[in-house]
Order: C-alpha cells, then sequence, then structure tokens
C-alpha cells in the first residue's frame, strides 16, 4: 500500500466513525468536526532552554440547524458525543423561537488532502529543530547591547475531519511552523525590544539560511535604545508592507467578516455592496488559494472550497467573506471563509491571506510624496472595534523634506475605517506578505497571513509616549 | 492520575499532573434577539516530570494510554531544561468555596430568562442597539505530585453582560455582572448604564495636549498586562524590568496599593493553590507607593533565591485552556486598593479631561517599560465636571510607572472587570492625541 493509499483508507474510517455519529439524528441538518491537533513547541529564554515537547489532542464540534434554530456544542471526548448532540438540539430548539436561521446551498464534496511538503517538519528530528531554534536565539543574543531574547520554535500539525448529512465528507491536513520571539535591547535601565518572526505552511523550507533576519533584528533593538519618542499628533504617515498588512487586516479586512455584521443593523447599512467607501488607488484581496503562502487552506471547517474574494475594487466594496449561515442571510455568494482555530472552537468567519493589491509607485518617489510625515514599520499588533482601529509599530523613522531622518520609537496609530480609506493617498510598487500569522479574535487564527506594499495614509493619529 | 504519577514514580525522580475540566454554556443576544448558544465540555491532564535535573512536560485531552503520557514527558527531557528545583510539600491549604449547584445546574432557558430582563428594560430607551451576553462556567482544577501533595477545587461562574452600542458601529459600553450564583441585575445598575450612554451619544472631535484622564474599570488591562511584565520574577532574573533593584522604593504615588489576592472572596477566581500545587497567598506588589516585590512560580523562585510565592500558573495575558500553556509567573488576582473619593468627586475634580471607559491595543507597546499608546474606545469626554460626549479617534500615551506617579484621587469602591475589581482612578497630565 502507498502512503497516499494509507492515509486515503485511515482518513475514510475516520469519516465513517464520525458519520455513524450523526446519521440517525432526526433534524434538518447536522455536522460533526473532529480533529487531531500536534503540537511540537521548543522555547529558548535568553541562554536557558525553557520548554521542548511534542503532544497530540483532539476533539469534536458538533452542530444541528433544526426548524431555522442553530446550536452547537464542543466536547473532547468519544463519550461526551451525545451530550454535545443533545445540547445543540436544545440550544436550536431555544433558538428557533426567536431567530431563523438557514445555510447558503455549496456543492457535496468528497475528499481527502494529503499533505505534501519538501522540508517535512514530521521528518526532521526533534534534535535538529532544537539546533536550528538555539543557534537563532544565540546570534540574537551575541549582539551588541542584547541583555535578552526569547525565540520559540512552533509546529502546529492539524489533521480535520468533516463530515455533514448533506454527505459531505471532507479530510484535510494543515501544516503550520513558525520561530518568533524577541530581541530585548537594554542600557541604563532602559529596555527596548523588537519582535522576530519567520515562517510559514511549506513547512521547514523558510526556516533554514535566516541568520541574517535575526542579525538585523537585534540591530533594529539597540538602535531604538538612541530612538526619541514619537511626539503625538495627526501625521501624513508611509507604512511599510508590515503595516500595510495590518491595516488591509485589522482596519478593513475585520469588517468584511459577514459575521460581525450580521446583527448590526446599522453598520450592515454603511457596508453595503457598491458604496464607495474608500479612495481610487486601494484593492484589497483576501486569497487563501495560494499555494505555499501561509493562508493557503483548501476547505473551511464547513466542508466548502475557498475562493479569492476581492472586496474592494478601487475603493469600491465589491466582495465580502462568509460562512453557509451569513452568505444566506445577506443572500450573497458562499467564501468558505469559516474557519476554528482547531477543535477546541466552533468554526467563525476568517480572513486567511488578506493583501493590498501593489499599485505604480517607487518607494523614494513615495518618501519625496510624504514631503514631511513618519515612515512607520513592522507592525506590532493591532486591534480593530467597530469602526476604529489601533496598531502598533515597532520602529520608524521621521520624514522631513522627502527624506528619511532619525529613527523614532514608541508608534501607535488609530484610526476610523470609513474616514482612513478616503486618506490613502498613494500605494507602492513592491509587495510582501507575512510569514507568520496571530490574529485573536475570540480564537486564534495561526493563518491569518496579511501583507501589501509601502501605501501613504495622510491625516493619521498617532500616539506618541 | 494517581496511575500516571505511579507509572511515572518508577522512571523519574519527581512527577506532577494537572487535571482541569470546564463546562460551559454561553448565550448570545444580538439587537434584542437570541442569536447563538453553546455548550462545551473540555479537559485536560498536564504532566510535569523532574530527572536528573531536568524537567519534562507533556499533555493530553483524554487519558486512554496513560503510559503514553509517561512517554511523551519522557521524550522532552531530551531538551535538558533544567529544573534547580523540586515540586511542593504536601502543605494546609486555605479551605473555602465558590460553587453554587444552581450555577452548575442552569439551562439555557434559564441563560435566556436573565438576557430578557436587560434586554427588556433598554427596549426603546437606546439610539442604537442592545446586545447581551450570559452564560455559566463550572470549572474543576486537581493537583497531584508524587510527594503526595493532593488539592481539588471546584468553582462556579455566572455571568451577565448587557452592551449597548452606538449607531452606526461596533463600539459599546457594556455593564460585568459575574457571581458564583445567579443573579438578577437592579434597575439602579441598569440605569446608571442607560445615563452613561444617553450622555456619551454625541461624538466630539477633541484637540490634543496633556489633560486630567479617568480611567474606568475595562480601562485596566494595559495597565495589568505591563505591571504583570515589569514585577515577573522573569525579568527581573534577566534584569529587563526597569524595577529591578528597585525593591524597597517609593516606585508610584502613595495613593497606589497593588496586591494580588486569590483568598478575596469578594470576587470570582479565589484558589487556595497555584498551578505547581504551591499554596496562594496575599502578596504586595505595591504598598503605599513602594515596590514590595516581584512574583514568581517555583522555577523563578529558585533562580531568584526567593520564596515561592503562589504565582506559577498555566495562563497567558490571553487566557489559557488549562493544560498546554507551560506554567509560567502570573499576577491573575490582582486588586488596586480603593481609595477615598466618589466616582461623582472624581468628576467634579475634572475641568477639562478624558474617561477612559475601554481602550484598544493594550497588547503593542513597549510593555516591559510600561510604555503605553491606546485607542479609546469608548473615551468620554469631560468639561466642566460633566461627560459632553464621546470622543472622536482619540488616543492617551504615557508610561504606567509615571502615570501611577501622577494620581489625583481613587474611588472608594470596586467594579468588576472580568473578575477583577477596579476603583477608577483620575490621573493627572496625560498626553491625549486626537484629530
Amino acid at each position: 500500500m502507498t502512503p497516499r493509499e494509507d492515509h486515503e483508507r485511515e482518513a475514510s474510517q475516520i469519516l465513517d466513525s464520525c458519520y455513524s455519529q450523526i446519521k440517525d439524528i432526526e433534524v434538518d441538518y447536522i455536522d460533526i468536526r473532529y480533529e487531531i491537533k500536534k503540537e511540537t513547541d521548543i522555547g529558548f529564554e535568553s541562554a536557558d532552554i525553557k520548554e521542548v515537547g511534542s503532544n497530540t489532542t483532539d476533539g469534536y464540534v458538533v452542530r444541528v440547524l433544526n426548524n431555522g434554530g442553530f446550536g452547537l456544542s464542543i466536547v473532547t471526548k468519544l463519550e461526551d458525543i451525545p451530550w454535545a448532540i443533545d445540547k445543540a438540539k436544545e440550544a436550536a430548539k431555544v433558538i428557533s423561537a426567536t431567530d431563523r436561521s438557514a445555510l447558503a446551498d455549496v456543492p457535496v464534496v468528497k475528499d481527502i488532502i494529503m499533505l505534501e511538503l519538501e522540508l517535512d517538519p514530521r521528518d526532521v528530528p526533534l534534535e535538529e529543530k532544537m539546533h536550528l531554534t538555539r543557534k537563532y536565539n544565540d546570534i540574537m543574543l551575541a549582539q551588541p547591547e542584547i541583555s535578552s531574547t526569547s525565540l520559540a520554535y512552533s509546529e502546529v500539525y492539524r489533521k480535520k475531519f468533516y463530515v455533514n448529512s448533506e454527505g459531505t465528507r471532507v479530510a484535510e491536513e494543515l501544516m503550520t511552523v513558525s520561530m518568533s520571539g524577541q530581541a530585548v535591547a537594554s542600557r541604563d535601565g532602559v529596555s527596548q525590544n523588537v519582535r522576530v518572526s519567520i515562517g510559514g505552511s511549506t513547512g521547514m523550507k523558510n526556516l533554514y539560511g535566516r541568520e541574517d533576519v535575526f542579525v538585523r533584528r537585534a540591530e533594529i533593538a539597540r538602535e531604538l535604545l538612541d530612538a526619541e519618542p514619537v511626539k503625538g499628533g495627526t501625521y501624513k504617515v508611509l507604512l511599510n508592507s508590515s503595516m500595510t498588512g495590518v491595516f488591509a487586516h485589522e482596519a478593513f479586512g475585520h469588517f468584511s467578516e459577514a459575521d460581525g455584521l450580521e446583527n448590526n443593523k446599522s453598520l450592515r447599512e454603511k457596508m453595503q455592496m457598491g458604496l464607495k467607501l474608500g479612495s481610487d488607488k486601494i484593492t484589497i484581496i483576501a486569497d487563501s488559494t495560494m499555494e505555499g503562502d501561509l493562508g493557503y487552506y483548501q476547505y473551511d471547517d464547513e466542508g466548502v472550497k475557498v475562493k479569492k474574494v476581492t472586496l474592494l475594487d478601487k475603493g469600491v466594496l465589491t466582495g465580502r467573506l462568509h460562512s453557509r449561515k451569513t452568505a444566506a442571510n445577506f443572500g450573497e455568494e458562499y467564501t468558505g471563509h469559516s474557519v476554528a482555530e482547531d477543535y477546541r472552537y466552533s468554526p467563525i468567519i476568517r480572513m486567511g491571506t488578506i493583501f493590498v493589491e501593489p499599485g505604480d509607485k517607487e518607494f523614494d518617489d513615495l518618501v519625496k510624496e510624504v514631503g514631511d510625515g513618519l515612515y512607520i514599520c513592522d507592525a506590532k499588533g493591532g486591534q480593530t472595534v467597530g469602526g476604529n482601529f489601533t496598531f502598533g509599530a515597532q520602529y520608524g523613522y521621521l520624514i522631513k523634506d522627502g527624506k528619511i531622518g532619525p529613527m523614532v520609537r514608541d508608534i501607535n496609530m488609530m484610526g476610523n475605517l470609513f474616514t482612513t480609506l478616503e486618506n490613502i493617498e498613494a500605494v507602492g510598487n513592491d509587495f510582501h506578505l507575512s510569514e507568520r500569522g496571530g490574529c485573536g479574535k475570540g480564537q486564534w487564527n495561526i493563518k491569518s497571513a496579511h501583507g501589501g506594499p509601502h501605501m501613504i495614509i495622510k491625516d493619521t493619529v498617532v500616539g506618541g509616549v | 492520575m494517581k496511575k500516571v504519577l505511579e507509572i511515572a514514580d518508577k522512571l523519574v525522580d519527581e512527577a506532577e499532573i494537572l487535571f482541569m475540566e470546564d463546562k460551559a454554556s454561553s448565550l448570545t443576544v444580538e439587537d434584542s434577539k437570541l442569536r447563538d448558544i453553546m455548550g462545551t465540555i473540555q479537559s485536560g491532564y498536564a504532566l510535569r516530570v523532574i530527572k536528573d535535573g531536568k524537567i519534562g512536560n507533556a499533555y493530553t485531552r483524554n487519558l486512554i494510554d496513560r503510559e503514553e503520557l509517561v512517554k511523551n514527558a519522557l521524550s522532552s527531557l531530551i531538551g535538558e531544561v533544567k529544573a534547580d528545583y523540586s515540586f511542593p510539600e504536601p502543605a494546609k491549604t486555605k479551605e473555602f468555596s465558590q460553587f453554587s449547584k444552581e450555577t452548575e445546574e442552569l439551562t439555557y432557558a434559564d441563560l435566556q430568562d436573565k438576557c430578557d430582563g436587560p434586554t427588556n428594560y433598554f427596549d426603546g430607551k437606546v439610539a442604537g442597539q442592545v446586545n447581551c451576553y450570559s452564560g455559566m462556567e463550572v470549572r474543576v482544577r486537581k493537583i497531584m505530585n508524587t510527594h503526595g501533595v493532593d488539592h481539588e477545587e471546584k468553582s462556579t461562574t455566572f455571568y451577565t453582560v448587557p452592551a449597548l452600542v452606538y449607531p452606526g458601529t461596533h463600539t459599546f459600553i457594556w455593564n460585568m455582572f459575574q457571581t458564583v450564583s445567579p443573579q438578577s441585575l437592579t434597575e439602579a445598575e441598569l440605569q446608571d448604564q442607560l445615563d452613561l450612554y444617553t450622555r456619551s451619544l454625541p461624538e466630539v472631535e477633541i484637540g490634543s495636549g496633556k489633560m486630567k484622564v479617568m480611567l474606568m474599570p475595562g480601562a485596566f488591562t494595559y495597565m495589568e498586562w505591563r505591571l504583570g511584565a515589569g514585577a515577573n520574577g522573569k525579568s527581573f532574573y534577566d534584569k529587563s524590568s526597569p524595577l529591578v533593584n528597585k525593591v524597597g522604593e517609593k516606585i508610584v504615588s502613595d495613593k497606589i496599593t497593588i496586591t494580588n489576592d486569590p483568598h478575596d472572596l469578594e470576587w470570582l477566581g479565589a484558589c487556595a493553590f497555584d498551578d505547581e500545587g504551591v499554596p496562594t497567598r496575599k502578596l504586595d506588589i505595591i504598598k503605599d507607593g513602594v515596590l514590595k516585590t516581584c512574583f514568581v512560580d517555583l522555577d523563578y523562585a529558585n533562580k531568584l533565591n526567593m520564596e515561592p510565592t503562589g504565582t506559577g500558573f498555566r495562563e497567558t495575558m490571553w487566557g489559557d485552556d488549562g493544560v498546554s500553556i507551560p506554567v509560567a509567573p502570573n499576577l491573575k488576582h490582582i486588586r488596586i486598593q480603593p481609595g477615598k473619593e466618589s466616582f461623582k468627586e472624581l468628576l467634579g475634580m475634572m475641568d477639562e479631561g478624558v474617561i477612559a471607559f475601554n481602550m484598544i491595543g493594550a497588547h503593542s507597546g513597549n510593555l516591559l517599560n510600561g510604555d503605553f499608546s491606546l485607542g479609546l474606545n469608548p473615551g468620554f469626554y469631560v468639561k466642566n465636571g460633566e461627560i459632553v460626549g464621546r470622543v472622536k479617534d482619540g488616543m492617551i500615551a504615557g508610561n504606567i510607572y509615571e502615570q501611577l506617579s501622577n494620581v489625583l484621587g481613587v474611588e472608594d469602591r470596586a467594579h468588576d472587570k472580568n473578575g477583577i475589581p477596579h476603583p477608577c482612578i483620575l490621573f493627572d497630565d496625560v498626553a491625549v492625541s486626537a484629530k
């Protein structure tokens, strides 16, 4: 038996077993997702190794739609599945008295996806992974004025099995690896830190030969010791691709997730298809179909094939990300974006990969166009609530008379989606996507890739220290 | 659990096993209609072993194969992670209960009733929409080790969170009501929330500059996280914290006393032992402005030659799943001691300023240094002691240690913020940026 045949046989058995749990349940619709998750973690804190381990966990999510009521349950033990089904039915019954849901029609799918990677982490010994993590950690620690470091290797291998009462049966494997941490530079009781992360969904390929990344991150941490805090105020800002990506994700992307709009009437009116929301310069795309990219997957956690979606086309709202439930509610096309972190969660609408489409401006021309303002670099976390967003930068530079000046630190920008989209003045011709994800919309999404080109936004509120 | 320890005991010097189980129900009302109901049962086991001064870890959700769990922990010894300490010996822990049978037996229909109260009260009174979240949780936590430690706790949480959403936004103000037993909200509590919402409806543009800023309970997250980084034994050990070498020194205003109190039964989350089986205790972090100590787990207690502080937990600032997160020092029972002024008196002290109800971006910035730069979401603009509207695109920025040195007043009562009590605090000279 070939490895593929062996894989398909095992997956079929698990799918059969899942189906046997739901086949006799008398409701309008039921699905069950079983997932096995293997995590390998190695962690260094300065010179000390703090964590090494490889663990496998699993669990089940059951969803029921009956008489328009939609209920769900989550359990980690096989023997609790009858409880999960009963509780999901009970929830559906209670909800059906006040709310009616439907699911968009989607093709019935039978598919088993086997992961094939060039440098498969499953074939790399733990000792080799420890050696590589230690090497990069030591590189950062050896740089001048670096007082401490942390660096963690994370490997998440998921085997997902999805079955529903319509006949869909999908099994898919996903592998995400990363090496991430920070370098802390200290002088005279003041510390500055810079984050580092490499990785992706192509196995170990992106992790080898990256010494220069770790040297440069440690250098930036040291340079920040001499940087002044940015002065709070309103600026014209030039974002690098990392910041543009966070803008696309935080400021706009979460607004294109239909579950956030579904039950908010006034916001839904503001986000109607065809409305001009922003400048002609900006086009934003969600595309998790790019093989080799961090956000790549084939089927979401409702067994729906993911589609590329142009969300904003030259400032006009043209697309939205959907689950089957929201697609039916909005009367729009399904997109395959209902994704769960793992077996501990029900699927919610997630972006996967989102980016700003490149324009035609060279970097030097963008700097000149800013005139006086800020060049802000490398995202340091963002958050959005309603129309408002904030995100931090790890470092930046003053721009004076069209030239890049001294480094500044402690940069956070804030804005409102609708005004900021109109304030985009220019978009660069470069393009870069993030190698590591991490969006915390109630549950973590390590496959949330984002990026784009350099981009200018005018009238941006920046809070200094 | 005993069988796992018996298997491990033959192969290693010491072993410890932690069990957790969460049984929870949650219910969501949005735009005054019931939208989602979810039930969960999640459990797991985490095993730690020490052999020849090295520590190994493993965890699982299902204890079907005990041998495999032990084998995984032994395999992780390959990392040669140092453990120059021992798991604790048995010790008497404080006995108390935060468990309610009534909460454990709540049905989905019961939870719906709890949401109906505030939803009906606000019906027709708000310009935006009314959301409400209600739920219950039963948590069991048990820890055993080969020295004979054997502790178990079972607790319940019931919550109702009515939220009033501003028109055309997702921005809302909420009231957090968490209790051990199911409770209903009083009309007075709901009316206070409605008054605050009504006064803050107009969106106002304010200028940038230094002004008085009052933090409401929901806005304190950034301060907890920065203090949790700065006073953490880890950052004392690697000397990256600005608080290193400042124990015994006055670092903030003498109006500020901050403790970690796991035995405070007035609020939820009390626990008698941490996730290493160490008995918990009340710990002064800052008393009358003076830094008293850092907080540690067993590892950093040993590295810093300190007594354990009962603050080793499997939890990050983003939360926990009970087993997969490694033990680390964690300040999860933080309390800021209430002061002398009422909320009304604090408001009266503001000629011009901003009240931060909630802020976004708490996780970005230099946490270790205490620096922050946060979006107000929402923040209220105050003129002559009156709330006159909601700040448009506003941020506040600074450093928590400087901010805590500029305290004008601390409220005389604490409010629930996700299980952690906070009084409102009024600060002087905080940098505000706005359009």
